[in-house]
């Protein structure tokens, strides 16, 4: 039996949103693993929409290249 | 450093407890473990990944499912037999665990389940349902934290993280307006232990310090609080962290 060939990955982003700071100045932590063959996560932390995103898109980048 | 201890009393630690299940008793917090009339069970990392499953499921599970679920790699009868044979490990060794028919399985209703107990206990305080005389380590534990390979468990656990850090809080400011300090305190750091860049958290406890009349340790708990900021987010604390520590904090800045 052939096994699936499909690779996956995983991206935990915990965003929370300080009572006093800027309306959209959301704040993140995120959880990452490259794959989930891979033992461990790697964290890292973010703020503001453009940051997150900026790290979502890094997290997709290291996916594809692997 | 001032530490005023007259205004702590110790945990009621018999007050109101998690309900206590005679039998068979599974933990999840923490560490995965299966009690049976007070003594732990070993089981397979198979079987444990399996009991885990099916307790996060709250319905029974399909056999087909949970054979597909856990061995994907293989074809569908061997992994049938593979899950007949886990299952049959499980139950030579613990009875009263798992209901197991020909469809399927699931958690026997009076198995004792510590995440269900401490959600249950999260909610209660939520709504207002408790006095807040219980162990509040109860909230202390991470769902499974050392299980990285199974997908499923990563939403119920940060799940249950959301729920426990709202208890947390609501608990943290309960102890705190009926002057349990001591107990306030411990919420309160177990809540930043959860996440130590939460200004709430930081604030939570300055105001507890202030309350028990420790400028000192308010003032660390600020500075600790702006140094984590600045180092990891690159901000300041917000105008409300810095009320909360009031002219306190302008006499830090100072130094």
């Amino acid at each position: 039996m052939a096994l699936p060939d499909d690779r996956s990955a995983v991206l935990v982003i915990r965003a929370w949103h300080e009572p006093g700071s800027p309306p959209r100045e959301v704040r993140a932590r995120l959880t990452q693993t490259p794959d989930t063959d891979t033992t461990g996560w790697d964290e890292s932390v973010a703020r503001g929409e453009d940051e997150i995103v900026a790290a979502v898109l890094r997290w997709l980048d290291d996916f594809h290249e692997r | 450093m001032k530490q005023s201890r007259s205004s702590l009393r110790p945990l009621s630690r018999n007050a109101v407890q998690p309900p206590a299940h005679a039998g068979v008793r599974l933990q999840l917090l923490d560490t995965f473990q299966v009690v049976c009339d007070e003594q732990p069970v070993e089981l397979p990392q198979a079987a444990q990944r399996l009991v885990a499953f099916v307790a996060l499921q709250n319905r029974p599970v399909q056999r087909e499912y949970a054979a597909g679920m856990f061995w994907l790699d293989v074809c569908d009868e061997r992994a049938a037999g593979n899950l007949r044979s886990t299952l049959w490990r499980i139950q030579t060794r613990v009875r009263g665990l798992l209901d197991v028919d020909g469809r399927s399985v699931h958690l026997q209703p009076d198995v004792g389940v510590d995440l269900r107990d401490a959600e249950q206990l999260a909610h209660d305080e939520l709504a207002n349902h408790t006095d807040g005389a219980y162990d509040v380590r109860v909230f202390a534990g991470e769902l499974l934290p050392g299980w990285y390979d199974d997908d499923w468990i990563l939403l119920e656990r940060e799940r249950y993280r959301q729920l426990r850090l709202r208890a947390l809080d609501a608990l943290c400011e309960r102890h705190l307006e009926a002057g349990r300090i001591g107990e306030a305190l411990e919420a309160g750091l177990i809540a930043l232990s959860v996440e130590p860049l939460r200004e709430s958290a930081h604030r939570a406890l300055i105001r507890i310090h202030l309350a028990n009349g420790n400028a000192v340790e308010a003032l660390r708990q600020y500075d600790l609080c702006r140094r984590l900021l600045e180092d990891q987010l690159g901000v300041e604390p917000t105008q409300q962290l810095q009320d909360a520590i009031g002219a306190l904090a302008q006499v830090e800045t100072k130094r």
